[in-house]
């Protein structure tokens, strides 16, 4: 009789291992597939598109813009970051939730142009990206640089990115003055010689698009469209796709170029497949360890 | 020592005397005709969520869609028994509640039971399909309103129910006297009609009330009322204990998942920022909330439904020698052991309205959620980030939400240990309770 209890208690008990067993196996399996495949579609989540101002603007400088871009069924969220010249962030706007291609301006304090005054800022700017980086967790984005903003794009991308842990994918420059206001270019600048020395630090996989206005054959009112196209000498060759374009008519004053209807559409294409997309696509909601929990 | 018996003694006289009140037993009454539905629809709703749901927990990890035929057509007639076995608990608890009592108080039983059931359908109505028929509400009643979450409400209304026609029959006796000898069927009806009239009268005025409110009927009133302000809620270990309490009492009293704790948990903006860092980093150390509503509770606070009643099940199962203990606690080892749906147990032992059971009803899940606070503050292990499917069991929470981290499986049978050995001695007061009553009556 008792023998038989034994037994009974012996049966129970290995069978509970079992069917713990049966349960930890496949779920440990399960888990690791699913968090590895996670990983991989995480790399096209979060991408935002971080805007920098040129000289003597301020972190508004884009608001038109981004009233166009938001005119559609998709509104991104707008986050405005100025670096004062105590290296301290002033930080305005919210992330939405599930927003997964945010607009970040960087602007800074001291905005006064000049090469001394841009190196200055593409340092803040590397400040601005870590606060960025360890808030929202992204890692890659598509960058816009209106005038001297795409001098500090071009210092930051030589000196500061690292590019194990960050990607750009893209990188949108609006009349930037790769030789300042030099319209000849035989006669180099020493941040051209500078930007040149360094070029092969460049990530190899970025698209550029250098957009230049003119108002008549030579430049936009302020920056020389041959000082646009000094671009080449520092990107061609060095990264995947180097385009320049001209852009000519209304709107295509130095300062207007950021309101042009032809340059929204250029920043809407080559964001494209970001901008645009359905912000609840496929990926958090419907995969299975990110997705919400129905109540 | 003399103290904790002296504790154990004041439990019992606190049994004692809840089980001499005449609305106690009428209760009690009330959960021994719903035992079997319950037990039925915690084990249907268990193994529908979990296996005949795409997301559910067998279902994703034993893929059965792809290999049993008729997969769908079996989840749609698992949901509709299941439907139908949980949904209307609380509409049955009415019905029984108010006429047990009316038993007790000497009144006419099976009226006052139709009467109950009445009044709920009526405070639940939707009027509003009426004031505006074009509306997108097409339906007179919520399933939803009736199930074992309104458990509470459901006894509430049928005792004020119960009462309440007590108190209008002997204010008709005082003003027509009966004829005691009259005991006709139309008699019957006539007499009942008075307190009927007032009482479904009041009812419906009440249901339309409620209908105006911005919480449109009595369910959802008290689910707003229970609903903790989230907005500004802190993940703070201290808060997350306050939470578990509240949580605990409310499932003591009868209101089982009022608070939503999903939407404070995995779904919270702390714990999608913990599972973009784990992605980016591909790692689930140092994400930045290490200690959120998910990671304690969720994960470590709730094995087997509130109270941690996985500890008790095996506590009954290991240490009991009680026949009708060891039978409620197999019978609920599938919903309440692997699943979280501890209802057949909350009635069955019961833990509901029992003072002894509370004190390890509250305490259990604080243990367990200490022991897991330790590991993860001393880095021992990490938090559990990632998302399971739903229903998975509630052990493997931890495991799963941590990429598979074995220290993590550890500290959860840990967990469950502790609640079992705090569940044991009240288990042994609980069993000595009842060995005497048996021998008394």
């Amino acid at each position: 009789m008792k023998q038989k209890g034994i037994i009974k208690k012996l049966i129970g008990g290995i069978s509970l291992i079992l069917i713990i067993l049966g349960l930890i196996i496949p779920s440990n399996n399960w888990i690791n597939h699913h968090v590895s495949s996670a990983q991989i579609v995480y790399n096209s989540r979060l991408s935002p598109i971080i805007f920098i101002p040129g000289s003597n603007a301020s972190v508004d400088r884009f608001d038109g813009l981004f009233k166009q871009l938001n005119s559609g069924a998709i509104k991104h969220s707008i986050v405005k970051i100025k670096v004062k010249e105590d290296e301290q962030l002033e930080v305005k706007g919210k992330l939405k939730p599930r927003d997964l291609q945010p607009f970040f301006v960087v602007g800074f304090e001291d905005n006064a142009d000049g090469y001394s005054h841009i190196k200055k800022q593409a340092k803040w700017f590397d400040i601005a990206m870590t606060f960025l980086r360890s808030h929202y967790y992204f890692n890659n984005f598509s960058g816009v640089g209106h005038s001297n903003g795409g001098l500090i794009y071009t210092i930051y991308l030589e000196n500061y990115l690292d590019q194990d842990d960050l990607e750009i994918k893209s990188l949108i420059t609006i009349a930037t003055p790769f030789n300042f206001n030099e319209s000849k270019i035989e006669k180099r600048t020493q941040m051209l010689n500078d930007l040149i020395k360094q070029r092969q630090r460049l990530p190899k996989n970025l698209v550029l698009v250098s957009i230049a206005g003119t108002k008549n054959y030579t430049d936009d009112g302020i920056v020389p469209s041959q000082s646009v196209e000094a671009g080449k000498y520092i990107y061609q060759t060095q990264i995947k796709n180097y385009t320049n374009i001209t852009v000519t008519g209304n709107n295509s004053d130095h300062s207007d170029l950021v309101q042009n209807p032809q340059v929204v559409e250029i920043i809407q294409n080559n964001t494209k497949g970001l901008i645009g997309r359905e912000q609840n696509s496929n990926f958090p909601d419907n995969h299975p360890i990110t997705k919400k929990r129905k109540k | 020592m003399t103290l904790l018996k002296r504790g154990a003694n004041l439990l019992v006289k606190l049994n004692r005397y809840m089980q001499k009140l005449q609305c106690y037993q009428a209760i009690m009454k009330t959960f021994s005709t719903l035992l079997p539905f319950i037990f039925l629809g915690a084990l249907l709703k268990y193994i529908y969520q979990a296996v005949l749901v795409p997301e559910g927990f067998f279902a994703t990890i034993y893929q059965v869609e792809q290999w049993l035929p008729a997969y769908r057509q079996i989840g749609i007639i698992f949901n509709g028994l299941e439907l139908v076995t949980v949904s209307l608990t609380a509409l049955l608890a009415t019905l029984f509640s108010a006429q047990f009592l009316a038993e007790s108080l000497g009144d006419d039983a099976s009226l006052v039971g139709i009467c109950g059931l009445l009044v709920i359908i009526l405070l639940n109505f939707n009027y509003r399909l009426m004031m505006n028929p074009s509306g997108d509400n097409h339906n007179l009643l919520y399933l939803k309103n009736f199930d074992f979450r309104y458990l509470f409400l459901g006894l509430l209304t049928g005792i004020l129910v119960a009462y309440a026609y007590h108190l209008l029959t002997k204010l008709r006796n005082w003003i027509w006297p009966a004829y005691h000898h009259d005991r006709s069927y139309l008699e019957r009806g006539i007499r009942g009609l008075f307190p009927l009239i007032f009482i479904l009268i009041l009812a419906a005025v009440l249901g339309y009330l409620l209908n105006i409110s911005s919480q449109k009927n009595l369910a959802n009133l008290f689910n707003r009322l229970l609903n903790l302000p989230i907005s500004n809620f802190k993940h703070t270990m201290l808060f997350i204990c306050f939470l578990s309490i509240v949580n605990g009492i409310l499932s003591f009293l009868g209101f089982a998942n009022l608070i939503s704790i999903s939407a404070l948990g995995i779904n919270s903006n702390v714990s999608v920022a913990n599972i973009n860092y784990a992605l980016a980093h591909k790692s689930v150390d140092h994400v930045p909330n290490p200690i959120t509503l998910h990671t304690m509770y969720e994960c470590y606070g709730n094995f087997g439904g509130v109270g941690l009643t996985l500890g008790l099940i095996l506590a009954i199962i290991l240490f009991s020698r009680q026949r009708r203990l060891r039978q409620v606690a197999l019978l609920s080892l599938i919903p309440g052991g692997l699943g979280t749906i501890n209802a057949p147990l909350m009635v069955g032992v019961p833990i509901l309205f029992n003072p002894i059971m509370l004190i390890p009803f509250l305490l259990s899940p604080l243990a367990s959620m200490s022991i897991a606070w330790f590991f993860i503050n001393f880095k021992m292990m990490p938090p559990a980030v990632y998302g399971a499917p739903d229903s998975t069991p509630s052990f493997l929470l931890g495991f799963i939400g941590t990429n598979g981290n074995w220290v993590a499986l550890v500290v959860s049978f840990l967990g469950i240990a502790v609640s079992t050995a705090i569940y044991y001695p009240f288990l042994k007061i609980l069993e000595q309770e009842m060995i005497k009553k048996r021998v008394y009556s």
